[in-house]
C-alpha cells in the first residue's frame, strides 16, 4: 500500500477544502468542517477510489482521521 | 409603515447575460447590445443558441470553491446578485444581524441542472451513483434557504413560483412582508439557470422558441417586431433590497426608486396561451396602479413582458395601448433573451434604473412594430432620455399568472 495517510489527506484537502495543516490523527471529521452531508460524499469518494464498500454506520462525522485511515486500511488490506 | 406605503429600493444586484454586475448590465441594456449566441452545451439540440451569463462569471473566484460545489448554478447566480445588492444597501453586519431580514426569491425551475445531472447518474449507475448533494443543491426552495444561510437572514425566507412571472411576484410578496411589519429588510428577486438540453427541448416542443431561421441568433429575440418568431432561452438573477422609506432615510441612502404597489391576477383560461383579450393582464395593470395610487394614464414608462412570441407580443401590445396609453414602452428581452423565472426581477431592476437615470433603454432588434404595437410609443434603436416619474414592469407566466409592479421616483 502506498502512503495511505497522505493519500487521505489529499482527498480531504482537494475535495473538502480542509487546509493541510489542520489535519491531524486525533481530529474528527466534524472538527475539520466535514458535516453529515460531506461525510456521505467522502464515503462515496473512498468507495470509488479504493473499490471498497463502506456501510452507513462505519463512517460518521465523529470519526477521527486516525479512525478513517484505519477503516480504509482494513478494507484495502483484505482485497 | 402603513398598508400603502411604498418601499425604497436601496440596493440592486444583477447577474445576467448583459453582465455580472449592475453597472455593466445597465451599460449593455442602455446601448441595446444583444447577447444571444451559440452555446456549446446545446450542441445537437433543436435550438443551439441562447443568452447565458458571460464566462467572466467565475464562480470559484466569486464565491469560493466550497460554495460552488455546494450550490446549484441558480443559487450561485442569486448569491452573487444578492451580495452586490446588500453591499450597496450599506448595511453593516451588526445592522443586518439586528434587523429582521426576509428572503423572497422567484424561480420557475429551481436547481434543474443538479436534478438533470443526478438523474443521468441514477439511470446509468443506479441509486448509489446519486450524489449526496443532489437534494441540498436541487430542491426548489434551496435558493432561498441557502441565501438566508449565506446572508445571515433570520426572517421569513421562501420561494415563489409563478412561471415567468416568478421574479415579479417575489418582489410583490416582499413588499407585502415589509408592509405587514413581519420584516425590516427584504432581499427579493428571481433566479433561473435552466438553459439545458432538456428544457430547450421542452420549450421547442411547445413551438415557443425562435429557431433563428429568419434572423441570426444575435437578432432572434425581437420583442414587438413584426419579424418575431419565438423567444430566446436565457438565464440570470436579480436581487433588490427593499426597506421602509424612513429606514432608508435614516441610513442616509438614496433609493433608486420606490416599489409603490403591485397587481397580481390569473387568466383562469389556458395552460400556455394568454387570454385573447388580455383580461388578466389588464386587470393586473389596473390593480398595480390602484395599489400605487396612480391613474393608468399617469404611467410614464412600461417595461413590457414581451418575449418575442407573436401571440404574446400582440396581446400585450393591445393591452398596453388600452390601459396605459401615455407610457414610453420597451422590452429589455431584446438584449437579455427570456430569463424565465428571473425575468420579472431583472426587469424590475431595469425599470428602477430607468427612473433613477431618467433613461428608457431601447428594445434591441426592433425595427418594424408588429400588429397592435404601432399604437405604442416604443423606444427603438437609441435610449430615450426624459422625465419619467412613474413606471410599470409587467410579467406573465404559463398557467395564466400575471404580476405587474408599479414604481415611482424616490
Amino acid at each position: 500500500m502506498p502512503d495511505l495517510p497522505s493519500e487521505l489527506t489529499s482527498i480531504l484537502t482537494a475535495n473538502f477544502d480542509v487546509p493541510d495543516a489542520e489535519i491531524s490523527p486525533g481530529r474528527s471529521l466534524n472538527d475539520l468542517g466535514i458535516d453529515s452531508v460531506a461525510t456521505v460524499e467522502l464515503a462515496d469518494l473512498l468507495q470509488q477510489q479504493y473499490r471498497i464498500t463502506i456501510d452507513d454506520e462505519e463512517l460518521s462525522t465523529n470519526n477521527t482521521v486516525e479512525q478513517l485511515i484505519g477503516l480504509v486500511a482494513a478494507k484495502t488490506d483484505g482485497t | 409603515m402603513s398598508g400603502h406605503a411604498p418601499a425604497a429600493i436601496t440596493g440592486i444586484g444583477l447577474v445576467t447575460p448583459a453582465g455580472i454586475d449592475r453597472t455593466t448590465n445597465w451599460e449593455t441594456v442602455r446601448a441595446g447590445i444583444t447577447t444571444a449566441r451559440a452555446v456549446d452545451t446545446l450542441a445537437g439540440s433543436p435550438v443551439e443558441f441562447a443568452s447565458v451569463v458571460p464566462d467572466t462569471f467565475d464562480v470559484d473566484r466569486l464565491t469560493g470553491r466550497r460554495l460552488s460545489r455546494h450550490y446549484d448554478r441558480s443559487t450561485q447566480l442569486a448569491l452573487i446578485a444578492a451580495r452586490e445588492a446588500l453591499d450597496e444597501a450599506r448595511l453593516t453586519p451588526s445592522e443586518r444581524a439586528d434587523a429582521r431580514m426576509a428572503v423572497v426569491i422567484g424561480t420557475a425551475f429551481g436547481g434543474v441542472e443538479t436534478f438533470e445531472e443526478n438523474h443521468a447518474r441514477f439511470l446509468s449507475g443506479g441509486p448509489q451513483a446519486v450524489n449526496a448533494r443532489f437534494l441540498p443543491r436541487g430542491l426548489v426552495n434551496m435558493v432561498a434557504g441557502n441565501l438566508s444561510i449565506e446572508l445571515g437572514a433570520t426572517g421569513p425566507s421562501m420561494i415563489v413560483s409563478t412561471a415567468c412571472a416568478s421574479g415579479a411576484t417575489a418582489i410583490g410578496i416582499g413588499l407585502d412582508l415589509l408592509r405587514s411589519g413581519a420584516t425590516d429588510i427584504v432581499v427579493c428577486g428571481g433566479s433561473d439557470a435552466s438553459v439545458t438540453p432538456l428544457h430547450v427541448a421542452g420549450f421547442h416542443k411547445l413551438r415557443a422558441l425562435s429557431q433563428g431561421r429568419q434572423h441570426p441568433p444575435a437578432s432572434a429575440s425581437r420583442p414587438f417586431d413584426a419579424g418575431h418568431d419565438g423567444f430566446v432561452m436565457a438565464e440570470g438573477a436579480a436581487v433588490l433590497v427593499l426597506t421602509r422609506e424612513t429606514d432608508a432615510a435614516a441610513l442616509g441612502t438614496r433609493p433608486y426608486a420606490t416599489v409603490a404597489g403591485y397587481g397580481t391576477t390569473s387568466d383562469a383560461y389556458h395552460i400556455t396561451a394568454p387570454h385573447p383579450e388580455g383580461h388578466g393582464a389588464a386587470t393586473a395593470i389596473r390593480d398595480a396602479c390602484r395599489a400605487a395610487e396612480l391613474a393608468p394614464e399617469e404611467i410614464d414608462h412600461v417595461n413590457a413582458h414581451a418575449t418575442s412570441t407573436p401571440t404574446g407580443d400582440v396581446a400585450e401590445a393591445e393591452v398596453i395601448a388600452r390601459t396605459t396609453p401615455n407610457a414610453v414602452v420597451t422590452s429589455t428581452k431584446g438584449v437579455t433573451g427570456h430569463t424565465l423565472g428571473a425575468a420579472g426581477a431583472i426587469e424590475a431592476a431595469y425599470t428602477a434604473l430607468a427612473l433613477h437615470t431618467r433613461t428608457v433603454p431601447p428594445t434591441a432588434n426592433l425595427h418594424t412594430p408588429c400588429d397592435k404595437a404601432g399604437a405604442l410609443d416604443l423606444v427603438i434603436r437609441y435610449a430615450r432620455s426624459g422625465r419619467f416619474d412613474t413606471a410599470l414592469s409587467s410579467s406573465f407566466g404559463f398557467g395564466g399568472h400575471n404580476t405587474v409592479l408599479a414604481f415611482t421616483c424616490s
